[in-house]
C-alpha cells in the first residue's frame, strides 16, 4: 500500500521544486509592435503570455514591453533584442541574467535583505550587475555599452577592466574598438563648471587664490623622502550635482 | 454583423503589418551590409507608415522633403552619409553651421555627430550594417518623440 504512495510523492515534490525554481517571466504590458522566439519562429507578444527561460523579445519602432520576471520588473524600449538567460528563484535567493543584443532595457530590482539577488544585464561587450536599484542599460555597435543608474549603485565591468561601482550621473561607456571603457565621469563633465570650496578653511582659500593648489602636498613632513613618491594617499572628493 | 466583418478585416490587416514591421527589424539586424532601399524602408516604418514598394516610398519621402536628388538607385548600399541627411532634412538639426549653408551628406553626417545621433569616430562613406542602422534609427525615434 505505502510503494503505491512512492511515485505520487516523487511527482509532487518533483512539481514542488518546479514551483519553487522556475521563476515566472510574465509580460505585463505590450505597446506597439513586440515578437518572442521560443524555439525558432518569431511570435506575436500579447498582455499576459507566459516566456520560459531563454526566451528572445523583440520590439519594434515606437514600442515597448514590460515584463516582469521574479520579483523584479524589466522593460524593453524600442528597437531592441533581448534574451532572458536565467531566471531562479526560491525563498534564499533569486537570479536573474539578461543578455542584451542590442537597444536598450530598463530594469528595476527589488530589494530584499533576506534574499541573495543576482540580476546581471550583459552586452556583447559588458556586464552590470544590478543590485537593490534600478538601471538603464543600452547597446549598440557604434556607440557601445551605457550604462545609466537611476537609483543607489550598480556595478559595471567592461572588457577588460575592474569592477566599477556607479551610481548617480555616473556612467559606464564601453566601446566594441576599445580594451577599456571610457571613464565613468564622462557623461557628467559637461555639468562640471568649477571645484567648490566650501570644506576648506578661509587661510587655505586665500593660500589657493595666491598660489593655486601647489600649496597642497599631502605628504606627511617627517616622511618627506624618495621612498614615499608615489604613495598612495586617500583623497575625499565632495561633489555637489544641481539640482 | 457589417461592423463585425470590418472590425475583424482592420484587426487583420493591423497584426499583419505588424508582424511585417518585426519580421523586417529582425531581418536586418542580421545583415553585414544594408541597401539604400532598406534604410528608406526602415524610415517609413519609424514615421509610423507602412512601407508599399521602393518607388511609392521615394516618392513619400521625397514629398517629405526628406530625399531630393532625381533618381535613386535601390541596390546601392546604404552610408552613413545617405540616412544621415535624411536624419538632418528630417530632424532640422542645426548644430552644424556648414550643413545650414550645404545640403549634403558630408555635413548631414557632422550635423548628426554634433546632436550625438552618430558616433564622431564614424565617416558619412562607410556602409552600414542592419544593427548599425537600428542603433540610429532608435535615436531618432527617440528625438521625434521628444520634439512632439
Amino acid at each position: 500500500m505505502k510503494r503505491r504512495y512512492i511515485p505520487l510523492t516523487f511527482f509532487l515534490i518533483m512539481i514542488f521544486s518546479a514551483v519553487t525554481v522556475s521563476a515566472e517571466i510574465r509580460v505585463l504590458s505590450v505597446k506597439g509592435t513586440a515578437a518572442y522566439k521560443e524555439g525558432g519562429q518569431w511570435i506575436p507578444l500579447k498582455a499576459g503570455a507566459l516566456l520560459k527561460e531563454g526566451a528572445k523579445v523583440s520590439t519594434g519602432v515606437r514600442s515597448n514591453v514590460e515584463i516582469k520576471i521574479n520579483r523584479h520588473t524589466m522593460t524593453v524600449h524600442p528597437l531592441t533584442i533581448v534574451k532572458i538567460s536565467e531566471s531562479r528563484d526560491d525563498a534564499k535567493s533569486s537570479t536573474t541574467r539578461v543578455g542584451l543584443r542590442r537597444g536598450s532595457v530598463r530594469t528595476m530590482v527589488t530589494r530584499d535583505a533576506r534574499i541573495k539577488t543576482v540580476f546581471k544585464v550583459s552586452t556583447p561587450v559588458a556586464t552590470s550587475s544590478v543590485r537593490g536599484s534600478g538601471q538603464i542599460t543600452i547597446s549598440g555597435p557604434t556607440f557601445g555599452t551605457r550604462v545609466i543608474v537611476l537609483a543607489p549603485p550598480v556595478f559595471g565591468e567592461g572588457l577588460n577592466s575592474g569592477m566599477k561601482i556607479l551610481s548617480g550621473d555616473l556612467q559606464l561607456l564601453q566601446k566594441l574598438s576599445k580594451g577599456n571603457p571610457e571613464s565613468i565621469m564622462t557623461g557628467v563633465q559637461d555639468f562640471i563648471t568649477q571645484t567648490h570650496s566650501l570644506f576648506i578653511t578661509l587661510d587655505e582659500e586665500k593660500a589657493y587664490e595666491l598660489f593655486g593648489d601647489d600649496f597642497l602636498v599631502y605628504e606627511q613632513p617627517n616622511k618627506r623622502s624618495e621612498g614615499s613618491v608615489g604613495v598612495p594617499v586617500p583623497v575625499t572628493i565632495y561633489l555637489i550635482w544641481p539640482q | 454583423m457589417k461592423h463585425n466583418a470590418l472590425l475583424l478585416t482592420f484587426l487583420f490587416l493591423f497584426s499583419y503589418g505588424s508582424a511585417q514591421e518585426i519580421n523586417f527589424i529582425n531581418e536586418l539586424s542580421s545583415k553585414k551590409t544594408v541597401t539604400f532601399e532598406d534604410g528608406v524602408k526602415m524610415y517609413l516604418y519609424a514615421l509610423g507608415r507602412a512601407p508599399a514598394g521602393f518607388e511609392a516610398n521615394v516618392k513619400t519621402l521625397k514629398e517629405m522633403q526628406l530625399l531630393k536628388a532625381d533618381r535613386y538607385d535601390k541596390d546601392k548600399p546604404l552610408s552613413r552619409g545617405m540616412l544621415a541627411l535624411m536624419v538632418a532634412r528630417h530632424l532640422k538639426l542645426k548644430g552644424s553651421l556648414f550643413y545650414l549653408m550645404f545640403d549634403t551628406e558630408r555635413y548631414g553626417h557632422r550635423a548628426c555627430v554634433a546632436e550625438k545621433i552618430m558616433d564622431v569616430n564614424t565617416s558619412e562613406w562607410d556602409t552600414m550594417t542592419g544593427d548599425e542602422l537600428l542603433e540610429v534609427m532608435a535615436i531618432v525615434s527617440e528625438r521625434m518623440e521628444g520634439k512632439q
